[in-house]
């Protein structure tokens, strides 16, 4: 018996405690004993106003309690899990197409791969518009262009939080889209000055960055969820990027959300 | 996200759980066993200085547990009572816990744990084929009969007491069986753990699968005609998914939630580590050691490198480092065992609950995201209903 790890896992099609958070309808869905049960019916009312409160208390400078506002107890976004297609793993001796990845005998520009994420998802139901949408409380990992970032969350730096433009939002404005491409992990680089000679980027790692830590206090008064989408690497972009936007649909559908 | 490090700790930290390993003498002899009760005859046993000096270090938190263990720790009743009595005089809030093979749970016995609030689990490997592979008395007799009739005063006295089945590899093929068994007698919290230790195979595996695909059926059923149970290893993958993986990052924090005391006084992570000198945090005369403390959370908190890149590390059990060193000697080395299972387990959890929530359950649906659930279940309990139907699966 050997260790083996994961490479893809099916997203689960039951919603997040996030989810039901943002929209508290589905609490109303109560097992059929209590719906004749006053005094459990008269529980559940209170005990759900109770916690709509008390669960979303601040704290003032003073230690004392502050309700919050609605707006407030509704603004957290549900970050969806990185659905893996493709390494992300680029690796060039001299690079030379900034924003271009490439493949065998064929060139995909970053405009085409965000093109296949408009299509993709418009056959899957979710009209994408582009569109840098700014979301709070981002924390953008710190990249590196000259060697490969850890996939460890706890070895990574992270800026201090901050607002973030996504690069889609959907027709109803709740659902929000980053692809992180070469310029992405170009603009969280460590350094301005980049050796061009050798350069070694994963912006899958990255994606996980942001979902792991980097977006968990993401904020907006708009956007309820965003899924992380990534170059996926030398080969067959085209066909993983449709795999990656079928995925967050299928995870957005399992939190109820489209 | 609770970011492990050793300082946040201090601040925010104001519950803990002690695990007091009264002694380590036991009456069975099961061969899986985790306890450290290699010597069965003459093993230590706690001094009631040594439990009181652990009840003293407890008045700096705001709520702490303590968890009555062994070897058996129905063998120290005299001392238990003590501590119950002692802790009286502390300020601060205890929650009490026994896990008991339940041989010496008699009347007396279960009046005063019912009185002192004392929730007991009890270890009671399902139907008498699988609880008699391992679970014999020190003669080798069965111990069944004694168990199950524990059992029946135990729930009637106590409605909400755990019990807790070990999976060894031969008990699996009357997994399912054993879990509807332990329902019916009316146990509704299930806990159910892999003998992590033992010689799994392929073929165990294949069969454990199978076994937990009839267990699914099972949790459908009584979900949909809306039982009120808890069966933890369909739960915890639940859950992990409901928390957006927190749950995992959260369930163990080496040496900060719980602390094993051993019956000389020393203070350990948890309970596979109490005697292993490497991970000693101090004792009950000088407290707990910070410095280890945060060193040793510190290193269980490191990925194994084929964790790093899996799909599924966020919902996974394999930053448990008490199932880690029992089955490596590493606190960060994973057995394929523990990451098989993981991948096992995972599916089959995910899938019932998308048929439950397809479904609209309004148990699943309670019980997964209402966090006053369990209020308001003690509520419908309190005026009939369920209690009932506990006492009908009693009565079987």
């Amino acid at each position: 018996m050997k260790l083996k790890k994961v490479e893809i896992i099916r997203a689960p099609r039951f919603p997040t405690q996030n989810a039901v958070l943002r929209d508290r309808s589905l609490l109303s869905v109560l097992p059929k004993r209590w719906q004749t049960n006053n005094v459990v019916l008269t529980a559940v009312s209170s005990l759900c106003a109770i916690s709509l409160t008390a669960c979303n208390v601040d704290k003032n400078s003073n230690g004392t309690s502050v309700l919050p506002s609605p707006s407030k107890v509704t603004d957290k976004i549900i970050v969806a899990p990185v659905f893996k297609h493709g390494s992300g793993y680029y690796e060039y001796d001299e690079f030379a197409l900034s924003g271009i990845t490439t493949t065998n005998n064929k060139i995909v520009t970053e405009s085409q791969m965000e093109d296949n994420i408009i299509a993709e998802s418009k056959l899957l139901g979710v009209n994408l518009t582009k569109k840098a949408v700014k979301v709070d409380h981002v924390l953008t990992p710190i990249t590196k262009l000259n060697g490969t970032l850890e996939n460890d969350v706890k070895k990574v730096e992270f800026r201090k939080p901050g607002s973030f433009d996504l690069d889609f939002i959907s027709d109803k404005g709740d659902i929000g889209i980053e692809y992180v491409s070469y310029s992405d992990y170009a603009d969280w680089n460590e350094k301005k000055k980049v050796n061009n000679d050798h350069l070694v980027f994963n912006p899958y790692v990255a994606a996980n960055m942001l979902a792991e830590k980097g977006m968990i206090n993401a904020k907006s008064d708009t956007v309820k969820a965003v899924g992380l989408l990534y170059d996926p690497g030398k080969s067959d972009q085209e066909e993983q990027i449709k795999l990656q936007v079928r995925d967050f649909i299928n995870w957005l559908k399992g939190q109820g959300l489209v | 996200m609770a970011q492990r490090t050793g300082d946040h700790m201090s601040e925010e930290f104001k519950s803990i759980c002690f695990t007091l390993h009264l002694t380590d003498r036991c009456n069975l002899r099961c061969e899986y066993c985790n306890s450290h009760c290699a010597d069965q005859g003459g093993g230590e046993v706690m001094a009631s200085e040594t439990a009181f000096k652990v009840l003293d270090m407890c008045s700096e938190y705001d709520s702490v547990g303590i968890v009555f263990f062994g070897g058996e720790p129905l063998l120290c009743k005299d001392l238990i009572r003590d501590i119950i009595e002692y802790a009286k005089g502390i300020d601060c809030i205890f929650h009490f816990k026994m896990t008991t093979n339940g041989l010496l749970l008699d009347a007396e016995t279960l009046d005063f744990c019912k009185n002192n609030k004392i929730m007991v689990s009890l270890s009671l490997d399902g139907v008498q084929q699988a609880h008699d592979l391992h679970r014999k008395d020190v003669l080798g007799n069965s111990t069944y009969p004694v168990v199950v009739e524990t059992a029946k005063r135990l729930l009637k006295a106590m409605p909400y007491s755990f019990v807790m089945l070990t999976l060894n590899p031969d008990i699996v093929p009357f997994y399912a069986e054993s879990v509807k068994h332990l329902f019916d007698l009316g146990f509704r919290y299930l806990i159910c753990t892999l003998n992590y230790q033992a010689d799994w195979k392929e073929r165990d595996l294949k069969s454990l699968k199978a076994e937990y695909q009839k267990l699914a059926k099972i949790y459908l059923n009584w979900t949909l005609a809306e039982e009120k149970f808890y069966f933890s290893p369909f739960e915890v993958k639940i859950m992990s998914h409901i928390m957006g993986g927190e749950s995992c990052k959260e369930r163990c924090q080496l040496g900060l939630r719980q602390i094993s005391v051993s019956p000389s006084g020393r203070l350990y992570p948890c309970i596979q580590f109490v005697n292993m000198d490497d991970f000693l945090m101090g004792n009950v005369d000088t407290g707990i050691d910070q410095e280890a403390q945060s060193k040793l959370f510190e290193r269980s908190a490191e990925n194994a490198e084929i964790c790093i890149d899996c799909a599924i590390r966020q919902r996974c059990n394999h930053n448990c480092g008490c199932i880690n060193i029992a089955t490596t000697g590493d606190i960060n080395g994973i057995a394929p065992i523990v990451c098989r299972h993981e991948q096992m387990v995972l599916p089959i959890a995910d899938r019932l609950a998308e048929k439950l929530y397809k479904k609209r359950s309004g148990m699943f649906i309670q019980k997964q995201y209402n966090e006053m659930y369990p209020l308001i279940s003690l509520v419908e309990d309190a005026v009939g209903g369920e209690k009932d139907e506990i006492e009908k699966g009693r009565n079987n």
